[in-house]
């Protein structure tokens, strides 16, 4: 049985698809059978994230509408063993994913994978619905920035009342706050909420914090996960995160202000 | 069959008038004590201070907090000093059984006391202070409504409401005839109501509206006052009137001569 991870944050452009991306390449670097789902009908990211739009044939809808059985949508990465991508459509309406058709491709997939991440769209409504209703686990993306934790705190609230767990009334979804784009630099002139604010308001473990780095939109840009980037701050951040989900306990890095060396100070920036 | 039902439709359509539950918000003038010339210059006194308030505007008279509950009232005086300042007494509030006859025969509406529940339908009775009461506009909703009346009916009794989450954006807890306990902080855009008291042992960041049947015996206490909105009893705060004073301290909020009066803990 795969566990079901849903990347979540109800507000958009905080790093959702990026956190799917690096997340689900490292627990397949780590030997987990993994596949990222991207649930954004009509907005489909994930493919550019990953570097494979242009091998995508069938998609999440039309094995929903069985035009396609599952293996024939699947896409295998060509850099990580053990990780596959089931696209989103492009050209579909985001009314095309139905709670039934959702519910029979995660069954089919839990048989074969040992984690299946649901990439959620931003927003509250049935895109964003669906890629929680069945989900085990939740890893929700925040930026150090007041409007993406209401957001953010809004579907910690529908992931308590709203997913399968909490309407079957089993054990509840497993929460995670992962915390991007931080800058601790910014956030010690006040710009930015802290680490410490975020957890205050939000109340769910910590999973990591990634910090803003150029290398994240550079990755992004030429379509490499971010953690497969290991000089990158970001990307070992992500791998950090991806240990910790893995149960292991790994120290918090990047998050205190960087100190200048001595030359630096003296040649200023 | 379907004839009927076509009737019954046109005459539904052709009603000449349908019955709403509204809430208003209204003044009330609650006497002290009974002193014809002294109320009739002090009220002259008060309309001439801010005659566009007191425009022709509809009143109610509480009699709740007389002196001499039980002395006798010139209705038909108090009436005309109140028209002649151009206030429109259109009910009386509290007082005794020989009282509100008096003012009923002389047009005026009755409406139970705030404090005490009396034996009247439960329907006149909700209707009636619902119109009275200043009620905030968030509890203006009909499952409030309807629960009202259920609790009016039946004999109250204090039922608490503990909830261990937070209380996140969007979420709404309702404490209907009792005190609400929230052992978690209450986020922005989140509202908590209760008919009674409300505890929070965490920051109050949303909207807490206390009191809502019970507004004498309403407090509200929080571990850390963030919150955007509080309100007892229909009298409210936002955040800017708090942000002065009191923002992110311990404190215990409740209604003082109808005024919210926020203490540090």
């Amino acid at each position: 049985m795969a566990k079901i991870i849903v990347i979540t944050s109800g507000k958009g452009g905080v790093g959702k698809t990026t956190s799917a991306a690096a997340i689900g390449t490292g627990l397949a670097q780590q030997g987990h059978k993994t596949v990222i789902i991207d649930f954004d009908v009509g907005l489909r990211n994930l493919d550019l994230i990953m570097d494979c739009e242009r091998r995508v044939v069938y998609d999440f809808v039309n094995v929903i509408e069985n035009d396609a059985t599952i293996n024939q949508a699947l896409i295998k990465d060509k850099r990580v063993d053990n990780l596959f991508i089931l696209p989103a459509s492009q050209t579909k309406d985001k009314d095309a994913l139905t709670i039934d058709g959702v519910e029979r491709i995660l069954s089919e997939l839990s048989e074969s994978f040992d984690y299946i991440l649901c990439d959620s769209p931003a927003g509250i409504e049935q895109g964003a619905y669906l890629a929680l209703y069945f989900a085990d686990a939740a890893v929700i993306v925040t930026n150090p920035e007041v409007s993406s934790v209401r957001d953010s705190d809004r579907i910690i609230g529908l992931l308590q009342s709203k997913s399968r767990r909490a309407e079957k009334g089993d054990t509840p979804v497993e929460e995670h706050l992962l915390l991007t784009r931080y800058n601790p630099e910014r956030v010690e002139k006040g710009e930015m909420l802290s680490i410490e604010d975020v957890k205050d308001i939000l109340a769910i473990p910590l999973l990591g914090v990634i910090p803003e780095s150029k290398s994240v939109l550079a990755a992004s840009n030429k379509g490499i996960p971010v953690i497969l980037n290991d000089q990158s701050r970001a990307g070992k951040a992500y791998a950090d995160a991806v240990s910790r989900f893995l149960g292991k306990d790994v120290e918090h890095r990047f998050i205190e202000p960087e100190k200048k060396g001595l030359l630096r100070r003296v040649f200023g920036r | 069959m379907t004839e009927v039902i076509d009737k019954e439709v046109k005459e539904a359509v052709n009603q000449s008038f349908q019955i709403k539950g509204g809430m208003v918000t209204l003044m009330v003038l609650e006497l002290l004590y009974i002193d014809y010339r002294r109320f009739a210059q002090e009220l002259q006194k008060k309309v001439a201070s801010a005659p566009n308030l007191f425009n022709e505007t509809p009143i109610i008279i509480s009699l709740e907090k007389l002196d001499h509950p039980s002395e006798y009232l010139d209705f038909e005086r108090l009436i005309e000093i109140c028209r002649s300042n151009d206030l429109v007494p259109i009910a009386v509030r509290g007082g005794t059984e020989g009282q509100s006859q008096q003012a009923q025969v002389l047009g005026l509406g009755k409406i139970p006391s705030a404090t005490k529940s009396s034996g009247k339908s439960a329907q006149e009775q909700l209707l009636r202070d619902t119109s009275a009461r200043s009620i905030n506009e968030s509890v203006e909703t009909s499952a409030a409504n309807s629960e009202t009346l259920t609790l009016e009916t039946t004999p109250k009794f204090q039922s608490t409401k503990i909830v261990r989450q937070p209380v996140r954006s969007g979420q709404r807890v309702y404490a209907r005839g009792g005190d609400l306990i929230v052992l978690a902080s209450v986020g922005d855009g989140a509202e908590v109501l209760a008919d009674g008291n409300i505890h929070i042992y965490g920051s109050l960041r949303g909207r807490a509206i206390a009191g809502i049947e019970d507004k004498d015996n309403a407090h509200i206490f929080c571990q850390s006052l963030e919150a955007s909105l509080v309100s007892i009893g229909g009298v409210y705060m936002l955040d800017e009137d708090m942000r002065a004073n009191h923002w992110k301290d311990s404190v215990h909020i409740h209604l003082d001569n109808e005024n919210l009066h926020i203490e540090k803990l």
